[in-house]
């Protein structure tokens, strides 16, 4: 019983041991803003044509560099290209980079897992061992030796990052199902005769989706940061599409003298990776089983 | 403890022959060769490519070119680079330096400041001093390095022209780029010792300390730190391939001459010996460091025996 243990700070701590249900209430604003910023960067994404003052291509050599006016409302880059424009269409690659990446780490990943994690074995210690050495390696290295091997493009950003994203959704799956393995329920399913397949997908899945959910929202969050670290490194979406890397990427010779053209895409980046981040603590909070009891809710 | 550390020496050897292994395979699956990179636009005639290859020694079968890498590494050949003929050693050996002092510097920046930070939030526990820094170490790891990298020359030496925005030298070159990759690091750790810190703070030792009349002052440092550094000195241990990661990105911003901007030229030019000693050494410093996290957190926690 946590809730019966009283800490230094005794008073402030102790009034919060009581809580093991965080109400849905308590972090509604922390909840809310995320997602409707979510919502609406998928919006604009969705609506980019229809929005979007200029054609993210569209460059008029005779207003290059000028800054924030009413026709370019965020100035214009190197090319003349309107930034407020190349910010809203960078809205896609964003996307595309976060959904294809998570969709190709967290079923490999979670199947490694899984494969470990429940059957365990030979398997697991030569899998396990190959993670742990694949995870010595600095994860720039890995994505550099990709780009630069299968060549730049976003494709190929999206193959390296996924392949770091891999080793980390494996090991948590593990994890999760080495955890809830020990639990009293997969021993009273198993005496009424479940088969693994039936104990995999209606009694372990549906237990470790939570911790899941919230990694997948942290490698959203990396996934961005990534891309733009290739892009940036001139290894990313190839031009004239605009990624929010790739618009720093270019401006990099002009910041000292037009710095927004550097500032915008940055903060476009920070507010939408800091955005999910919170949005990841709050749900760790709140889905995390291992986190549910007294203190360690926070 | 010597036992431990033997041990842990000959595990240590075969992991890194296997990424040896790893990098050459990778290294040799890079499209093109460093012939092709040193010609450009125009390519030689077959003859003197080949008197080439037989001079750089890449006209042997390959598992050949690699059996004879390994043993001249051991016998402390690194060979040299391909297009400059500096000494491989030579080259890495500075630039792991610099590397090491940059991100040394930033870890302790990030730490010493992480502490304080996670400190401050249990001692104010649920107010808003302690919403205030857990939004600020959300914030601090969602920013892109290089944009807090460039935001730090344009505040630093472009307005104020405080400090240079890039180079070698002396320390005035260290600040910017270490504040940087401290600011990345800051709000992980911070992050993860405040957990540390609220875990420890619910052990029953803690509560006997309160309970025999401890001030909480000497509880905190005596019993609650001192357990919440082990977790701190792991994670950084666990994230120091992160780390160098952050420090290839940082020292591409700020041109400074460390393993990352040696790696990333030896990818782009094909240079062999320098990118597989490169990768070697950067894979040996991150195994070191998890055998000192191994060894120091033996040292801060008793229960942990490190013979077996």
């Amino acid at each position: 019983m946590k809730g019966c243990k009283i800490g230094i700070y005794g008073r402030s701590i102790k009034k919060h041991l009581f809580i093991t249900k965080p109400s849905w209430i308590a972090g509604g604003l922390s909840i809310l803003i995320p997602v409707a910023y979510l919502v609406l960067l998928i919006l604009v994404a969705i609506l980019a044509d229809y929005i979007s003052p200029h054609h993210y291509a569209a460059g008029n050599p005779s207003i290059r560099l000028s800054p924030p006016s009413p026709r370019n409302w965020l100035g214009t880059d190197h090319l003349g290209r309107d930034v407020l424009s190349r910010l809203i269409y960078g809205t896609r690659p964003l996307i595309y980079v976060v959904v294809t990446v998570l969709s190709i780490a967290i079923p490999i990943g979670v199947l490694i897992g899984i494969v470990t994690g429940y059957f365990g074995g030979v398997v697991d210690l030569v899998v396990s061992r190959t993670i742990d050495m694949f995870m010595v390696f600095p994860t720039i290295l890995i994505a550099l030796f990709i780009v630069a091997i299968l060549g730049p493009g976003l494709d190929k950003v999206i193959i390296a990052i996924a392949i770091t994203e891999i080793p980390i959704f494996a090991r948590l799956t593990r994890a999760l199902i080495l955890i809830e393995k020990e639990h009293v329920y997969i021993e009273a399913a198993k005496a009424l005769g479940a088969g693994s397949r039936e104990m995999l997908i209606r009694h372990i899945l549906p237990n470790i989706t939570g911790p899941l959910l919230v990694q997948a929202t942290f490698s959203a969050s990396s996934a961005i940061l990534w891309e733009a670290a290739l892009s940036f490194l001139g290894l990313g979406v190839q031009p004239p599409t605009p990624s929010w890397g790739l618009m720093m990427y270019e401006v990099r010779r002009y910041f000292r003298t037009q710095p927004y053209l550097m500032i915008w895409p940055g903060l476009a980046i920070f507010t939408t990776v800091f955005m999910l981040n919170t949005l990841g603590e709050k749900l760790r909070d709140l889905l995390d089983p291992r986190l549910k009891h007294g203190l360690r809710h926070i | 403890m010597l036992k431990y550390l033997v041990k842990r020496f000959f595990i240590t050897i075969p992991t890194l022959i296997l990424i040896l292994l790893l990098t050459f395979i990778l290294a040799r699956s890079l499209p093109g060769d460093p012939i092709t990179v040193m010609y450009g636009e125009l390519q030689p005639p077959p003859e003197v490519r080949e008197a080439l290859e037989r001079e750089l020694g890449l006209d042997k079968p390959i598992i050949i070119q690699f059996l004879l890498h390994i043993y001249r590494m051991m016998r402390g050949d690194w060979g040299r680079s391909i297009h400059t003929g500096i000494p491989t050693f030579e080259l890495i050996k500075e630039a792991f330096i610099s590397t090491l002092i940059l991100t040394m510097t930033s870890i302790l920046i990030a730490s010493s400041l992480g502490l304080l930070l996670s400190y401050l939030s249990i001692t104010h526990y649920n107010t808003r001093a302690d919403k205030v820094i857990r939004v600020f170490s959300i914030a601090t790891f969602s920013f892109p390095v290089f944009w807090w990298g460039f935001i730090l020359i344009l505040v630093f030496s472009v307005y104020l022209r405080l400090l240079p925005a890039g180079g070698k030298g002396g320390i005035e070159h260290l600040v910017l780029p270490s504040i940087t990759l401290a600011t990345v690091n800051l709000g992980m750790i911070t992050r993860v010792s405040r957990a540390a810190l609220l875990e420890v703070l619910m052990q029953d030792h803690v509560i006997l300390a309160k309970a025999k009349g401890l001030d909480t002052k000497a509880i905190m440092l005596k019993h609650v730190i001192r357990n919440a550094l082990i977790t701190i000195i792991t994670i950084i241990g666990l994230r120091f391939g992160v780390l160098l990661g952050g420090a290839v990105i940082t020292e591409t911003v700020f041109a400074y001459p460390g393993m990352g901007k040696v790696i990333i030229d030896s990818i782009f030019s094909r240079d062999y010996p320098i990118l597989i000693g490169g990768v070697f050494v950067a894979s040996l410093a991150i195994m070191v460091v998890n055998i000192i996290v191994d060894l120091v957190y033996a040292l801060l926690d008793p229960r942990v025996k490190v013979g077996g």
